[in-house]
Formats: structure tokens, C-alpha cells, sequence
């Protein structure tokens, strides 16, 4: 699932990573953009956390120079008047169409390093309104526009975290991993176009290249079988006091059986015949007190 | 021809309009409309009634929920009837697109002739007292009102551009800023306005008198996801109460009232964190039905949910013109959507409750959690 996610066979108009303290997403957010790059014409990459210049030098040597990085993080109040930075009382959605320009029939990645500040200092509908018109490609005006946001899930409530999910296509879960191996968790829920939710738990890791390797379905173990319990599943049918498997001799013998009751083709004929059926007959001899009747009054004997 | 004259005449109905797409209620003889699923009109009471509103409570990724959305709109355009699509997430062109197309004869009359006819062949040996008994039919049979829908075509794009739709997309509308002092969301408020100036512009309103009785139609209005935080919702401080939508519905529904027409919301209610919220939203519309669908819950893997796809909650059904309203066979309801055919059907027989029957009170708990008993298969992951 993760893979088809990266390698783009799996088609996702909006990708959201949520991370907490425990798990850093941003590795993976990398890997994704690295990934990604390949088969867009830009990529833009809104940077919220303050720490751009340590993540442009990481990103150089990987992707090709269609990349370009857009500061919201050194003036977020405009304290210091800086010019082309973002300002958190902005409408974000006019400096991204600001900030991405020249992009007619191109295809755009928009990244947005961390939606924590945003969504810390405006209220959080309007982060999802934002991602939702980002998604729109006749805002920006290209051909097509995937959005990836990073959001570290720990500095926000759970229901803030479940609406900004509701706007994304694919949300990826960073986990941290488990004791027995080194590798990371993610859970994956990906909502296709059709309407189709697809759920999975995936386990992988990602190398010095930020390449995304090793991936792996990770099979949840509904409970651990009790010791001892032997892998040949016991025979239900066995020492039964009677027999479940019959031949087809057998069964035949069965359908023969009349049992008490039984309402089969044979009495209900039985049933319908009885009237005709010749089981006694009544002589009637006239003697001379007889009253014979020779008229029919009423007409309805066959004299 | 001096006929002897008595104040006494036999009550005709003349009141019922001749509208293609509608019929009156058994009940109350309310103008009905279908939502475009048959089996949904028949647990509702036979169809939406025109000048309601019905809220469909989303499930929790809203495919569902979208779904009915569609085959509510989609029916109108069937059926001739003019539509007002509003959306704030998806565009309406792209619902539009996705509209499934119609199939003219009903796909499932023929699957379900076949084997009952297989079934009558082998008769009881035992319990033949039951042969005679009429089958137990879980879907109700539908009369010629409404249609199936095959969602693997999409409606032909010469009709959809002959029918009369109007569309709000939310983003593509000039929203004024919210004052302090307004009465609801300038979101809801600019809908509300354009919803109100559709009816009365296109002599929706039962009170207009410029439009011949022959040629009334209907207007199917179908809101997607209000209450979303895309429309706004939530937008002033979180803490404090927000009664925008429930003041929208109300006006929403008082429009209605004097209208032919009808709407279909679908609301998030999941998002909502405070249930008293949803509970006001409910109170405003008329009927309210609620989605679960079993993706990502436990209940996908339980088998005693295998051939559905999710719970129908009937949350609230209309009293409209009478003390009573329609109440259904069961409240037990289920969803299964197949390709041709989206059904609510019968989720399980009710309980035996007569005296006659004695049952162990553990029965109930083995149908809802089914314990294994010996007879899984070794690969099951169910097999605890």
C-alpha cells in the first residue's frame, strides 16, 4: 500500500503525514517529496518549522531543480517586516498563488512542512479550507496538484486532528517501532476516488538515500495461541455418537425411511382419494314397508 | 335538467397534482418523491415527502453518504425534475460526472426469480407444514416509483445537459466577512439566499400563482457535508456556541414548507464533538437517518455482518399531517451495496417473543458475538 503511495499507482490528490514525539515523520515526508519530484514539473515547499536552511541542504543533492522553498517561518508575525515571508494573518491560499507561479500546464507538488503553526494560530476550519483549495488545481492554475502536509499529531487535540484528516485523500500514521526490530510503523487509510476506503498497517524503513525500503504488511495477531495448543485443528466430528458423514448409499437408505408424520407424495395422495377410494360398499334392499318414492321434488336425484 | 341537488358530496381529492416522478402517500396522502434507492423510500414510508427536509447522517469516511446524495439527484434527473446541488468540498461538476445511470428493468427480479423457483422444487420431508408459507422477503418489492442505478455507467451526458440544475459550489460564491453581529454564517446565509431566490425565480413556491397547475415540477435540493469545517462551521471561537446551522435548517425548512420541493443534506455528524449539537441539528430536519458503515470497525470482519456493508439507523421519521407516523416492520437495518442495486434490508429476523418459544437467554449473545465452537476452519483469523 505505502509503495503503490509512493511509486503513484495508487493515485492521491492530497497525502497527510501525522507524527508525534515519538516517531519523526519527517523522514518519511522527504522520502515522499524525493519520490514524488520524479514525476512532477515543481515542487514547492512551504516551510512552517523553523529549521529551512538545515532542510534545504538535506533535500539539494536529491531532487532535481525544479524545486523551490517558500520561508513562513523567520517573521510568522511580521515583527521584523520581512518581505516575501508569510504571515500567519495572511490568506494563505493568495500567497500560495502568489508564490507558485508560471505553472500552465504543469504538475505541481505543494508541500506544506508542518501544519501545526497554522493551525495553532488561526482557528481549524480555516486549515482545512486552505488544503481543500490548495487540492483545487484551477486555484493555483496547473494541470494537476498533489498536496502533502506534515502534522505533528501530539501538539493538537484529537478532534482538531480529525478534521484536518477529513480533507485528506491518504492519511499515513508514523508509529514508533515496535521492540523486536528496528523498523518504523505506519498506518495507512487511503479514501480512493470511488469511494472505497482501504485501511493497512505497514512496516518499513528508509535509507540514507531516502529511499523508502523494506516495506512490509504488518499482520495484527488478534490474540497469541494459549501454549502448547497443537497447530492440527481437532476433528469436530469425531467421537460423536452419531455420523455426520454418510455415503451417498447411505443417504439414499435415509430418503427410503418413512418416518411417523411424514407428509410425502404418497399419503397426501392418499388423503385426496379417500372419497373414491373402494374400501366397503353399502347393499340396500327394498322390503314392502319401504316408502319408495317414485317423484324427484327436488330434482336432484339421477332416477 | 333539474337534478335533485344534496349537500352531500363524495370527498374527491382533487388537490393531487399530476407531477412525473410523484405519488401520494398511503398514509397522508402527502405528494411523495423517491430518493432514488426503492428500499430506502419503503422504509421511510414509501418516499420523501415534498416539502421536507432529510438529514443522512455520514459515516465516518462519507462514501456512503455520497453515494445516496448521488442516486437522490440522480432520480431527479430521471425523472425530469429540476435540481440545486450545493457543495463545498467536492465541485458539482464532478458529482455531476459521477451521476450513475439509470437501468430501465429491475436487475434484481431476475436474480431472485431463479432460485426460489430451484428452492420450490425440493419439497419439505418434515417440516412440510412451512412449504405453504409465503418466503421470507428481505428487500420489499418495489411498484414502478423509483429506479436502480448502475454505478459502473455514468448518466448519459446529453441528459444531464438538458436538465435544469443549478449548482453552488462554496468557494466559487461571493461570501461576504462574518460580522459579529450577523445572524449565522455568511456561508449558510448566502445558501439560504440563493436557495430562496431559486424557488421563488423558477415558481417553485406553492403560493405563485404564474405557473399553470400542468406544469409544476419539483426541486430537489441536495446539500453535501454541511456542517463541514469547509463551510465554515467552527469558524468563530470554538468555544462558544455557534447556532448557525440550526438556524439555517430551520429557515432551510420553512422555505420548504411553502415549496415543491424537497432536500437532501448530508451532514458529518462524526466531526461534531458535542452530541447535544447533533441532537439540535436532527430536531430541525424531518426525517433523520443515520449511515454506519462497518469499514475499519471490527464489525467488517464479524460474520454475522458478512453479506453488509453497514448499519441504516432510522433515527426519526415525520408526522406530517396526522398524529402518527409511519412506522416500519423493523428497525434493524442493514446496507449492502452492490453494483446495480444499493439496498436496506431486514438485518435479521426479530426475536421470537411468543410464549410458546423458550429460549436460554444466552441465544441473544452467541448471534451478536459469535463464540467458536469447534467447526472453524484452521486459516480463520476469527478463530480465538
Amino acid at each position: 500500500m505505502l509503495e503503490n503511495i509512493v511509486s503513484g499507482r495508487e493515485q492521491s490528490g492530497s497525502i497527510l503525514i501525522k507524527d508525534s514525539v515519538q516517531q519523526y515523520g519527517r523522514g518519511l515526508l522527504k522520502a515522499l517529496i524525493i519520490q514524488v519530484s520524479n514525476r512532477v514539473d515543481q515542487v514547492h515547499i512551504f516551510s512552517f518549522d523553523p529549521n529551512a536552511d538545515e532542510k534545504s541542504q538535506d533535500l539539494s543533492g536529491h531532487l532535481q531543480a525544479n524545486v523551490q522553498y517558500h520561508d513562513c517561518s523567520s517573521d510568522p508575525l511580521g515583527w521584523e517586516g520581512t518581505p516575501d515571508c508569510y504571515k500567519l494573518q495572511q490568506d494563505f491560499v493568495l500567497y500560495a498563488k502568489e508564490s507558485v507561479k508560471r505553472v500552465k500546464d504543469k504538475k505541481v507538488l505543494i508541500v506544506l512542512d508542518s501544519l501545526s503553526p497554522l493551525l495553532l494560530h488561526r482557528v481549524t476550519p480555516y486549515t482545512c479550507q486552505v488544503v481543500s483549495r490548495l487540492k483545487d488545481q484551477d486555484v493555483i492554475g496547473a494541470e494537476s496538484v498533489q498536496v502533502m502536509a506534515l502534522l505533528h499529531e501530539d501538539l493538537h487535540d484529537e478532534p482538531t486532528s480529525r478534521l484536518v484528516e477529513m480533507v485528506f485523500s491518504t492519511v499515513v500514521t508514523v508509529l514508533p517501532p515496535d521492540r523486536t526490530n528496528c523498523y518504523a510503523v505506519c498506518d495507512i487509510l487511503h479514501k480512493k476516488q470511488s469511494g472505497k476506503v482501504m485501511k493497512s498497517k505497514e512496516r518499513f524503513s528508509i535509507s540514507p538515500n531516502f529511499e523508502i525500503q523494506d516495506v512490509e504488511a504488518v499482520i495484527i495477531l488478534t490474540k497469541r495461541k494459549p501454549e502448547g495448543a497443537s497447530d492440527t485443528q481437532a476433528d469436530p466430528a469425531a467421537n460423536l455418537t452419531f455420523n455426520l458423514s454418510l455415503t451417498d448409499a447411505e443417504k439414499e437408505a435415509r430418503s427410503q425411511l418413512k418416518l411417523p408424520y411424514m407428509h410425502d407424495d404418497e399419503t397426501k395422495h392418499g388423503i385426496l382419494q379417500k372419497g373414491t377410494a373402494v374400501h366397503s360398499k353399502i347393499f340396500y334392499q327394498p322390503d314392502e314397508a319401504d316408502d319408495f318414492d317414485e317423484e324427484d321434488p327436488d330434482d336432484d336425484l339421477d332416477i | 335538467m333539474a337534478a335533485p341537488t344534496t349537500s352531500f358530496r363524495k370527498k374527491v381529492s382533487t388537490k393531487i397534482l399530476q407531477i412525473p416522478g410523484t405519488r401520494p402517500s398511503l398514509h397522508n396522502n402527502q405528494l411523495l418523491i423517491s430518493s432514488g434507492v426503492p428500499s430506502f423510500d419503503s422504509v421511510i414510508g414509501g418516499g420523501i415527502a415534498v416539502g421536507t427536509a432529510i438529514l443522512v447522517e455520514e459515516d465516518t469516511y462519507g462514501s456512503y453518504g455520497k453515494l445516496l446524495l448521488k442516486y437522490f439527484i440522480a432520480e431527479g434527473i430521471v425523472c425530469g425534475h429540476s435540481s440545486f446541488l450545493a457543495t463545498a468540498d467536492t465541485k458539482p461538476d464532478q458529482i455531476v460526472k459521477e451521476l450513475p445511470s439509470a437501468i430501465v428493468d429491475d436487475p434484481g427480479a431476475v436474480q431472485d426469480a431463479q432460485p426460489s423457483s430451484s428452492e420450490a422444487d425440493d419439497s419439505m420431508k418434515i417440516a412440510w407444514r412451512y412449504q405453504n408459507m409465503s418466503k421470507v422477503q428481505a428487500a420489499p418489492v418495489s411498484t414502478k416509483f423509483g429506479h436502480y442505478f448502475d454505478l459502473t455507467k455514468v448518466m448519459n451526458p446529453e441528459v444531464l445537459a438538458k436538465t435544469d440544475m443549478r449548482q453552488f459550489y462554496l468557494p466559487d460564491e461571493e461570501i461576504p466577512d462574518r460580522h459579529s453581529n450577523s445572524i449565522m454564517n455568511p456561508a449558510y446565509q448566502k445558501l439560504l439566499q440563493d436557495i430562496k431566490s431559486h424557488i421563488i425565480n423558477k415558481n417553485f413556491s406553492t403560493s405563485s400563482s404564474k405557473q399553470p397547475q400542468q406544469q409544476r415540477n419539483i426541486l430537489r435540493i441536495a446539500i453535501h457535508s454541511l456542517g463541514s469545517p469547509l463551510w465554515g462551521e467552527g469558524e468563530v471561537n470554538p468555544d462558544s456556541y455557534d447556532p448557525s446551522l440550526p438556524r439555517f435548517l430551520y429557515g432551510l425548512r420553512a422555505l420548504l414548507r411553502s415549496a415543491f420541493a424537497s432536500c437532501l443534506i448530508t451532514v458529518p455528524t462524526y466531526i461534531f464533538n458535542d452530541t447535544a449539537f447533533t441532537r439540535r441539528i436532527e430536531n430541525m430536519c424531518d426525517t433523520v437517518v443515520q449511515l454506519e458503515s462497518f469499514v475499519g470497525s471490527e464489525r467488517e470482519t464479524n460474520p454475522v455482518y458478512k453479506d453488509y456493508h453497514g448499519l441504516f439507523h432510522i433515527l426519526k421519521i415525520p408526522r406530517l399531517n396526522s398524529l402518527t407516523c409511519h412506522m416500519p416492520d423493523s428497525l434493524d437495518l442493514a446496507f449492502k451495496l452492490r453494483r446495480k442495486k444499493f439496498t436496506i434490508e431486514k438485518l435479521h429476523l426479530p426475536p421470537e417473543l411468543s410464549d410458546t418459544a423458550s429460549r436460554p437467554q444466552e441465544d441473544k449473545d452467541v448471534v451478536v458475538k459469535p463464540k467458536t465452537v469447534g467447526c472453524s476452519t484452521g486459516s480463520s483469523k476469527l478463530d480465538f
